[in-house]
């Protein structure tokens, strides 16, 4: 699919910054991909994200249903082939299951283009380019689009040691904080 | 009965392409995923199908081989038709043999068929409502989970130009073969 210019900067980095601090909740539709040594494998995404929950839908060609995860401060529940799995910490549980590693406790800041991380660097639009996590995980935004007066990440590359994962955004929803 | 009617309804398609939305619905109602492509289907397990938007799957069959080809991984999977029909009842659409519509029940509510597995542990229904004119209008896949995935078909044409070649699948360079087949 054709990549999206960067729309131009709108201020500095901590505007922007600030500006995306005050996403209270998100949704997006999108596809994302996971590559290892053994497995390759990809799947339309739906990710609701709320202050205190993470929803999460990975779908296979014919709409059916892969994977999900429901994570709660209380701990995380994952439902793959007709079986519920519960555990404390989703990555570990969809790695067990699935071979896939997935920061899910780490993607919602970087979905939205915050670093979260102190090692990160800006691309010409003032924008988040490269970010290297504490946890070995490198990350390179491709492209960002319009959504609303926010300009989010629209395809974004994140490698780990032995995992490539590739998303893409085909639809944002954002709700600010109401007294922004 | 609703499996013979239905039967005969599919039987007076031989071939038929269409191009298709496709809208996700999760259990709790929410639209997860929205889709558009085209696809082109013959008997007898013949199927060309190319999502292209937003992503640009494609899953081809030439009745005996199933390929699922996902260029955002640059590879391809490979099945033996034998293991789709479980989970692809799509493939349904083109199988007349009695081996195969044995292994399902149909209902029928005013006009919409059902298909679903007699094997308990297949949880996959497959509806599909038709046009005056006998043409799939529409159909729904709804898994296991209670996720409804629902196809609305446009530009159904009973007489698609079928070129050779296009219900087999050339891997193309560089492509990882995922070979499943057992």
């Amino acid at each position: 699919c054709a990549m999206h210019p960067t729309p131009p900067a709108q201020g500095s980095w901590q505007q922007v910054n600030q500006q995306l601090k005050h996403i209270q909740s998100w949704q997006m539709n999108g596809q994302i991909a996971f590559i290892t040594p053994k497995i390759r494998r990809r799947a339309d995404l739906f990710w609701q994200h709320r202050k205190t929950s993470d929803q999460l839908i990975l779908t296979g060609p014919f709409g059916q249903q892969l994977l999900t995860a429901m994570i709660t401060p209380q701990g995380a529940t994952i439902v793959a082939d007709g079986k519920t799995y519960r555990g404390p910490d989703s990555s570990q549980l969809i790695y067990q299951l699935t071979g896939w590693q997935l920061p899910i406790n780490r993607l919602p800041a970087w979905l939205i283009g915050l670093p979260n991380s102190a090692d990160y660097q800006l691309n010409a639009q003032n924008r988040l380019g490269k970010v290297t996590s504490n946890d070995g995980w490198i990350l390179s935004y491709q492209g960002y689009m319009q959504v609303g007066n926010y300009v989010l990440p629209q395809k974004l590359n994140a490698t780990s040691a032995n995992t490539r994962l590739k998303l893409i955004i085909d639809n944002w929803k954002v709700t600010s904080d109401p007294h922004d | 009965n609703p499996a013979s009617d239905l039967r005969h309804k599919l039987e007076k398609i031989s071939h038929f392409g269409a191009d298709f939305s496709q809208t996700v619905i999760s259990p709790e109602g929410k639209v997860i995923h929205r889709g558009k492509g085209h696809f082109v289907i013959a008997k007898p397990g013949k199927l060309h199908w190319q999502e292209t938007h937003p992503g640009h799957d494609e899953i081809i069959s030439d009745g005996k081989t199933i390929w699922y080809y996902s260029p955002m991984v640059e590879q391809v999977t490979i099945y033996n038709t034998s293991q789709a029909i479980v989970h692809t009842p799509f493939i349904l659409l083109t199988d007349q043999r009695e081996k195969t519509w044995k292994q399902y029940q149909v209902k029928q509510h005013d006009g919409v068929y059902t298909v679903s597995s007699k094997d308990p542990s297949q949880l996959v229904t497959f509806s599909l409502s038709f046009g005056k004119t006998g043409n799939i209008r529409e159909f729904t896949v709804v898994d296991g989970q209670g996720q409804h995935s629902e196809f609305k078909l446009t530009h159904f044409n009973l007489h698609p130009d079928i070129q050779p070649g296009i219900f087999s699948f050339k891997v193309p360079k560089g492509t990882q073969i995922d070979d499943q087949r057992q």
